[in-house]
Parts: structure tokens; C-alpha cells; sequence
């Protein structure tokens, strides 16, 4: 035990710290999480809903309590995975599939170490992928499969602190994997090179008591197969010391533009072997390490000369204290890259015999040394794999993140109708949208998606200034701008569907959910749906696909019927009580209700009422909720078994803006003691004598008919598309009702039909 | 497990000398005054040669001459986990529009008990930054930011530079100012980053003399 204790811990060494971090924070904002430069993948990235990666808005804790944004988790994690014994699993030899084991050949006390080690370590895909049946040590709580359950579990609790706890797991761990990507491009990694040494050990051997024999003896083994990495430590100096710039770009992003490589890695572990395409197997059969200077491939060309004064020529950091006029032997390669293909790269330095110390500082004139690897070699390194180690570590979050669907409205253009009534509602979430209708398309390059489950999340924040009055909307006299909006975000999960092979089509499919644990409330703000599939996805059988619509917030729409009052349009142009002028009769309006169409090409209006009421008395209205995409929609009015001409309208948002603040896209409009956003309404004019005939009429739209005798008036508040957010609000004359009796919001007439 | 369970990591006292050097321009040789100097004795440990603590922070700002100067230290004692690196003490120095300069020993591990500086006497010589203001957060954000992160991270020593966290603080406003979109993180961010740990180092970092 003394010896593993002292032992174990001392084998291992990859990229250092700061230079994960760097790999890493490049990665990031290179993959899908960055969206880079390319618009179709910030495309993707919106449909993921994630924030900016460099959010200072949208932070969260890591395993250490720091609070960060995407951007530092990803780092961070690339800089945990290193803590403790994790990097004991941090070792994988494509060659044979082996973690990080002792090669008898290099080290005397391989006897011990060999079986102890392999016992200890997992190899990093095993590891990283969690699927080892070995007993981890220690304790993996960062792996892929951690990954999926921390995404999933980000995505769709309602507690939201664990929500959050969970989303700052899911970049850490993201992190923490990409780090083991980035092991695999350091030859020593991938070719059971065990670079032997420990700070702490070396820290405890070189202060040893020699009263402690047992240390002592400790001491006496390390020190036989102390064996420091040179290659990372000289990395890590290069920016760290000497501030100067690595090779990191050059290698675009694995599973970016080009549809054509999501079939070449198809599964996780491909990242690091699969027939040569892997990380492991570029690094590990393109380039030598210090201690596997004899084993090829690399197949290595005829040695050559090369001065030490040319070689050291403007050098950073400078040669030392060398001479200059001294020569050093190489032996080139060339690089194969069988993920891109291509032809064959130079390695003009891939070995190297001289009698200079790695970093050139200094030399022993006399010395004998074995081939081996220095600050040259170490360049040429530098420029073929920290790249690739970008590449593929994008690649990597490219890949989790790869899964694609599309929302589409149903046929009908809205996503969602609920009943605003407020009996037996008074708390807005209860008389929510309990029901959400969506088409969904698979729109994942190359991959179906195949049976799991599928849950749609709506998120948002909540109005805490709501009425049922519409009095705390924006515009309306109890709103006060961003103290409405609670800052925590909410979410409500529907009911999970089982999908089977096939039902997630590359058309789009309509699918509906219900959300019998809390509906989509009437004061949500900020609302986006997201649909969260997982399952089967290509060749991976436990996937997440994720897709996220941003739709408009609740949008109110009423009926109101105000034939309790007359308008006089040949005389004052105001609203009187009846009787007057030879009008004493209010108008009962039957068979309400609202369709509504898309305005696209190939859709047709409502030819039938969705949301419907039998009777609307006079003095009395109804109101309803929907939500749809931000795009122009169709209505339609039916009453009295006809259908009105469409009313084009324009669903609203109301949401946050760092600009702007928390505003919606118009302001409600007061009318008869209550606040209202779309309204029709039926009323009456001096003129009309006849108790019914229909003559529907815009006002909106400027219309001037009126040849009927009962007029049916739409009123419609819309953005004008060039004016930005002024909106079309028609006020005065027939849209003046303050000299009437107000309305009470609880009186609102409750929708008896709902065909959605 | 014996060896574990006894004084693993012992105690070291260690000591530095004082160190003067200069800071100038790289281009035209004249002196940067109001140059930031972060000094650090920084610690590795474990595995994987990772920063666990910091021996020693210190800070200075060049003068009209660009000289600057940190006094001597120790002996002080070091317990805990980890080793001084032989590069002890590594520099950074942070001017506004100027690429940050670093510097280092080179010399064998481990860093003996009692340190001298091969920058001592020596010129730091700064480059002008050539790029957009976009390019030079991102730059700094590559090179600086993880080191301050660390400072931060690996023990708190943020009390022991905070005149170069307000220049960074100062810098990263500027360039938000002048319309950069790259974030680099001002002296609330790291605050809020690390404040489980620090506390709220926003206040002292904003009371600084950058």
C-alpha cells in the first residue's frame, strides 16, 4: 500500500491548466455554443435557446460555487477534470484500447505498478463515456452520461435552483469532456507514455527525514521513475511565461458546416478511435513521444543537420547559454489526416538527437543522448494537433448538441387558445393553456430520430403585475416596467409522449401536449416552447434534441357587445343611452366565435369557429387567449352562423430587453373600465333601425361602408411592419366608451366551445 | 498510506530578494509610466502540475522612468500543497493599448528557499497593440484573464493586486465604451464570479488607485 500510495499519484501530466483552459475557450465559442461567424449556426444555436456563452446575465454555479457564465464553465471544467487522481483515467492507446498501464520495458518497479495501475485506471473513453464496469476511482460524476442526465434535467425541472445547479453541471462536465479530447492530442497520452512525476511527491521527497525509512524507500522508487513531461510543460510556458500565441486555429469545427462528416463519427467514442479518424489515432500515429522514441508509426525519413544558429534565429524565448555553432540531428514524417483526408503533411522535425536541454537554455558537450523530443520538434507538434485539438473538442459539442427539430404552428396558425373568464381562475396559472398544439419536423442532418420520449417545456417569467382587468399589462396603469417581471425563470412540462421509430418525421407532424401539472399561465412573459426528445438519435441510442421556438406571449383577444348604448354617427358622434333618438332596443349577438388561419401561401381562413360562445347580450363581453408565432395570422368573427372577412393580425411579445426593458409590443387600451389588446365589438348606431343585418365593417382598415343597419366593427391594434412598435390604435368616436357603465373583469362571459 | 497520512506537504520557509526593473516602449525605447506590475511566486501541485496557491503576490506601478520596484520579502512560511515554481516570480504587466508583457526565471526545479529574479535590473519592453479594440479584448481575455481567475480561484488574493484589478476594471469600461462586444471581465464580474469564496472584492477593487 505504501507504494501505490506514494506511486499512483505520480504518473501522469497532459495539457497543463491554462492551456485546456485556452483550448477549451476557443472550442467553445467556435462550436455551436458560439455560433462562431456562421449564420447557420447561430441558427442552430437560437433552436438550442441557449443564452450568449459570455452571458453575464445568465450565470451559473460549478462544482466549486464559483458563479459563471457558459463560457467559464466550459473552462472551468477543463480545468477540475485535472483534480486529484481523475487524471489516472485520462490515458487511452488506440492501438489495443488500453488505459494507462506500466510497460515493464521503461520501469524497474513495473512489476508493482503495472497491476496496480491497471487496476486503478480507466482508459479515458471508458472513463469520459461512463461506460467502464469498473469501480471508478475516483467517483465519476462527470461523465457523458452525467452529461445527458444534468442537460435533461437543466431542460425540464421546475425547481428552479436545481434546474439552474443542473444547467451549470451540464457546460462544467461539457467541459470536463473536451479536456479528455484534448489529452488525446498529446502523443504521450495516446501511446502509454507515462510522464512520471508529482509536485506534492517531489515536494514531500525533497524534505524527507531520514528517520522516516518507509518514506524514505518511497522516495527511492519515485525517483526512479520520476520522468517529468517536457512537451507540456514548455506549452504551457510558451503563453504562460512568455506570452506567446499557440497554433489554435486552423481546424474547423468537427459536425459544423460540412453535413458530410456527421456520418464519419457517429457515436461518442469515435471522438477518440475510429479507424484512424479519432484524436487518439491521429496523435498516436503520427507523432512520437519522449518514451516511445522506437515506436512507429510514425515511420521516420533519413536523418538531417541543422545548425543550432539557424534553429535558434529569432527564437521565443530565446536559446541560452548554447553554441551556436553546434548542429542538431532530425529525422522528418509526414501527417496523415484520415478524418479529412488530403495529401501527407511535412513533419520536418518529428525526432531529434542533440546535446541540448529540451528548451535549447542550455547543453552538455559530451553528452550521448537517445533520440528524443525538443522545443522544435514540440512546434511542429504544436501546429498539427492544438488545432485538431479545437477541431475536435468543438466537434465534440457540436455532436451532443447536433440534434435538430423544426416548430411549425398546426395548420390552424396558433399554437395554443385558453379561456380568460375568471371564474374559478382567479390565479392566472389555472386559467392557463393546458393544451399545446405543434408540428415538429426532424431536421437533423443525416440522422433519424428514433423511439424515446418527448416533453414540450415552456419557459418563462412571470407578469407579477397581471389583472384579469389587463390593468398590469404594459400600458395599462398597475404595470411599473421591470419590477413586473419576476426574475426567476419558470417552466411547465407537459405530459411525455412515447415516440416509436418514425414518428418524428423529416415532414412536419403534429403532435399535441398537455400539461396536466400546471398550465402555460395567462401572465407569462418572455415565453419560449421547447421541445426536448430523448432518445434514440442516429446511431446513439440515448440522445437529447432540443428545439426552441420563441412564439408570442399570451395575446388577448375580445368580444364585446356595447348595443346597451347607441351611437349617434349623425349627430355628436358619442355613445348614449338608450332610449335615443328613437333607439330603445339593445341587440343580442348569437353564435360567437373566433377562427384562425395562417396568411401563408397553400393555407386557407377558419371555416369554422375554434373558440365559441351561443349568446352575447348586450353590456356584456368575453375574452380569450392564444398564443402563435410572431408572424401575421388570420382571424375570422363568426356570429349569427356567418363568417366574418379576415382580420389580419400581428401577435404581440412582451418580454425583456436590455434596451428597451420589459415592454410589449403595444400598449392595452382602456375601454369601459377594463384593458384590452384585440377586441371586436357589436354596436349600434342611430341609424340602424332593423333588429339584425350583417354588414361587417374594418375600421382598421379604413373601410367606410355601412349600409347595414347593425355594424359590426373590428377593432384591431397591430405593429406597423415599418414603424417599429408604434401601433395602429383607432381612438374617439365609436371606439369611445367612457361614458359608459364599466365593465368588471369577473363578469367576463366564459368561452362554451373550444375546438382546438 | 503512511506516507499520506503524515505531513505530507510540510512547511518550507522561503524568502526573496528585492527586485527593480523597468518597463519601456518595445518601438521607440522611452519609459511607460502607469504601467501595472503583477509579481506572483506561484505554487504547483499534484498530477498535473496544477496552480494551488500563490507564496507570494505582490504589486507595483512604474514610475515616470518606468521603474518599478518590489521589496524583499521572508522569510515567510509556506505550508499546504504544492511546490514554487523555479520560474518564480512570474510577471505580467498590463498597459492600455500596449500587448501585456511577461516574464519569468529560467532556471532548475525546484525553486531554491531563498529566490532571486533574472529580471532584476533587466527592461521589460512592451509592444503596441495593432488591432481593433474587439481584438485586443479578446487578446487580453486570452492571456490575462486566466491568471487573474487564478489568483482569484487558488486562494484569494485578490486584496494583494487590486490596483492592477482597477487598471483591468478601467480597461475592460473603456473598451465596452468604444463598442466591443467581446466581454472582458470587469472587476463586478469577477467579484460576482468568485464572491462564494472572496467575498464581494468589487468594493476595494472600485476604492483602488489603478
Amino acid at each position: 500500500m505504501l507504494v501505490i500510495a506514494t506511486v499512483l499519484p505520480t504518473i501522469v501530466h497532459a495539457y497543463e491548466q491554462e492551456t485546456h483552459r485556452e483550448l477549451s475557450r476557443i472550442a467553445a465559442n467556435e462550436s455551436i455554443l458560439g455560433g462562431a461567424a456562421l449564420p447557420v449556426m447561430q441558427d442552430k444555436r437560437d433552436r438550442l435557446g441557449l443564452p450568449p456563452i459570455t452571458s453575464n446575465q445568465d450565470r451559473y454555479v460549478n462544482s466549486k460555487g464559483d458563479l459563471r457564465s457558459i463560457s467559464e464553465l466550459i473552462q472551468d471544467g477543463a480545468i477540475f477534470e485535472d483534480d486529484g487522481l481523475r487524471s489516472l483515467n485520462h490515458f487511452f492507446d488506440p492501438r489495443d484500447g488500453s488505459a494507462l498501464h506500466i510497460d515493464p520495458a521503461h520501469y524497474p518497479l513495473a512489476g508493482i505498478l503495472g497491476v496496480e495501475i491497471g487496476k486503478a485506471s480507466t482508459s479515458s473513453p471508458d472513463w469520459t463515456l461512463g461506460t467502464s464496469a469498473k469501480t471508478q476511482i475516483p467517483a465519476q460524476e462527470f461523465s457523458y452520461l452525467d452529461l445527458k442526465n444534468y442537460y435533461f434535467d437543466a431542460l425540464t425541472n421546475r425547481d428552479g435552483n436545481k434546474r439552474k445547479k443542473s444547467a451549470g453541471r451540464t457546460f462544467e462536465t461539457m467541459g470536463r469532456i473536451i479536456h479528455h479530447i484534448q489529452d488525446m492530442a498529446q502523443p504521450q497520452h495516446v501511446r502509454n507514455d507515462a510522464h512520471v512525476s508529482d509536485r506534492d511527491v517531489d515536494n514531500y521527497c525533497s524534505d524527507i527525514s531520514p528517520d522516516d525509512q518507509l518514506g524514505t524507500l518511497a522516495c527511492a522508487a519515485y525517483a526512479l521513475i520520476r520522468n517529468p513531461s517536457v512537451y507540456e510543460s514548455w506549452t504551457l510556458d510558451l503563453t504562460n511565461t512568455y506570452g506567446q500565441k499557440l497554433p489554435l486555429d486552423g481546424y474547423a469545427p468537427i459536425y459544423g458546416t460540412d453535413p458530410t462528416e456527421s456520418s464519419i463519427l457517429t457515436l461518442p467514442r469515435m471522438f477518440w478511435t475510429n479507424g484512424g479518424k479519432g484524436m487518439a489515432d491521429f496523435t498516436s500515429t503520427n507523432f512520437l513521444s519522449d518514451g516511445t522514441m522506437d515506436q512507429s508509426p510514425p515511420d521516420l525519413g533519413a536523418p538531417y543537420e541543422q545548425t543550432v544558429a539557424s534553429l535558434c534565429n529569432g527564437a521565443i524565448p530565446a536559446c541560452g547559454n548554447v553554441d551556436f555553432s553546434r548542429t542538431v540531428t532530425f529525422r522528418p514524417s509526414t501527417v496523415i489526416d484520415k478524418f479529412r483526408g488530403g495529401a501527407p503533411m511535412p513533419n520536418p522535425y518529428a525526432a531529434s538527437w542533440s546535446i541540448f536541454t529540451p528548451d535549447f537554455a542550455d547543453y552538455s558537450p559530451n553528452a550521448n543522448p537517445p533520440w528524443t523530443v525538443n522545443r522544435f520538434t514540440f512546434a511542429y507538434d504544436h501546429v498539427y494537433l492544438l488545432p485538431r485539438a479545437v477541431g475536435y473538442s468543438a466537434g465534440f459539442i457540436n455532436y451532443f448538441f447536433r440534434g435538430d427539430m423544426e416548430i411549425t404552428p398546426p395548420y390552424e396558425g396558433i399554437y395554443a387558445i385558453a379561456d380568460t373568464n375568471t371564474q374559478g381562475c382567479q390565479n392566472p396559472s389555472a386559467c392557463g393553456f393546458g393544451k399545446v398544439r405543434m408540428r415538429l419536423k426532424n431536421t437533423t442532418p443525416n440522422e433519424d430520430i428514433g423511439a424515446g420520449k418527448l416533453l414540450l417545456v415552456a419557459r418563462y417569467h412571470v407578469n407579477d403585475c397581471y389583472e384579469a382587468s389587463l390593468a398590469g399589462e404594459y400600458g395599462g396603469p398597475d404595470f411599473k416596467g421591470n419590477g413586473c417581471r419576476l426574475p426567476d425563470e419558470e417552466i411547465v412540462v407537459s405530459e411525455q409522449i412515447d415516440i416509436a421509430q418514425g414518428d418524428i418525421k423529416s415532414v412536419p407532424t403534429l403532435f399535441e401536449f398537455e400539461f396536466k401539472n400546471g398550465n402555460i399561465p395567462l401572465n407569462s412573459s418572455d415565453l419560449v416552447l421547447q421541445a426536448v426528445f430523448r432518445g434514440k438519435l442516429g446511431a446513439e441510442d440515448d440522445a437529447i434534441v432540443v428545439s426552441t421556438k420563441n412564439v408570442s406571449e399570451p395575446n388577448f383577444m375580445a368580444a364585446l357587445n356595447v348595443t346597451d348604448y347607441v351611437y349617434d354617427d349623425t349627430g355628436d358622434r358619442q355613445y348614449h343611452q338608450l332610449p335615443y333618438k328613437g333607439v330603445s332596443a339593445p341587440i343580442y349577438v348569437n353564435n360567437v366565435g373566433v377562427g384562425f388561419g395562417q396568411t401563408l401561401p397553400g393555407y386557407k381562413d377558419a371555416t369554422a369557429p375554434m373558440i365559441a360562445l351561443p349568446l352575447l347580450r348586450a353590456g356584456e363581453f368575453a375574452r380569450f387567449a392564444f398564443l402563435a408565432d410572431l408572424n401575421d395570422l388570420t382571424a375570422t368573427v363568426f356570429h349569427d352562423g356567418i363568417s366574418d372577412s379576415d382580420w389580419t393580425i400581428q401577435p404581440e411579445e412582451f418580454a425583456f430587453d436590455e434596451k428597451d426593458g420589459y415592454t410589449r409590443s403595444c400598449k392595452v387600451l382602456e375601454g369601459r373600465g377594463l384593458y384590452w389588446e384585440y377586441f371586436f365589438f357589436w354596436h349600434r348606431e342611430v341609424g340602424d333601425t332593423a333588429a339584425r343585418g350583417m354588414d361587417p365593417k374594418s375600421v382598421a382598415d379604413g373601410a367606410a361602408a355601412r349600409s347595414g343597419r347593425l355594424v359590426t366593427s373590428f377593432g384591431k391594434r397591430r405593429i406597423q411592419p415599418k414603424a417599429s412598435h408604434t401601433c395602429f390604435a383607432p381612438s374617439g368616436g365609436e371606439y369611445d366608451f367612457s361614458g359608459m357603465t364599466p365593465f368588471d373583469a369577473s363578469q367576463a362571459l366564459p368561452w362554451t366551445t373550444v375546438n382546438f | 498510506m503512511a506516507v499520506v497520512g503524515c505531513d505530507w506537504y510540510g512547511t518550507r520557509s522561503f524568502s526573496a530578494d528585492a527586485i527593480t526593473a523597468y518597463v519601456v516602449d518595445a518601438d521607440t525605447g522611452a519609459p511607460i509610466a502607469g504601467a501595472n506590475v503583477l509579481a506572483m511566486w506561484v505554487m504547483k501541485s499534484g498530477l498535473e502540475n496544477n496552480t494551488t496557491n500563490y507564496a507570494m503576490v505582490m504589486e507595483a506601478v512604474t514610475d515616470a522612468n518606468g521603474k518599478f520596484e518590489l521589496p524583499a520579502w521572508g522569510p515567510k512560511n509556506v505550508s499546504g500543497r504544492g511546490q514554487i515554481t523555479a520560474l518564480a516570480p512570474l510577471f505580467i504587466i498590463l498597459k492600455s493599448g500596449y500587448s501585456q508583457g511577461r516574464g519569468a526565471n529560467r532556471s532548475a526545479e525546484p525553486a531554491p528557499f531563498h529566490m532571486t529574479s533574472d529580471w532584476n535590473g533587466k527592461t521589460f519592453k512592451l509592444t503596441r497593440f495593432d488591432g481593433t479594440p474587439d481584438q485586443y479584448a479578446d487578446y487580453l481575455g486570452t492571456y490575462l484573464i486566466g491568471d487573474v481567475e487564478s489568483l482569484l480561484r487558488n486562494g484569494c488574493h485578490g486584496m494583494s493586486f487590486l490596483r492592477f484589478l482597477r487598471a483591468l476594471d478601467l480597461l475592460s469600461h473603456e473598451l465596452k465604451a468604444r463598442g466591443v462586444r467581446t466581454l472582458l471581465a470587469d472587476a463586478q464580474h469577477l467579484s460576482d464570479s468568485f464572491a462564494s469564496r472572496c467575498g464581494p472584492i468589487v468594493q476595494y477593487v472600485r476604492g483602488a488607485k489603478p
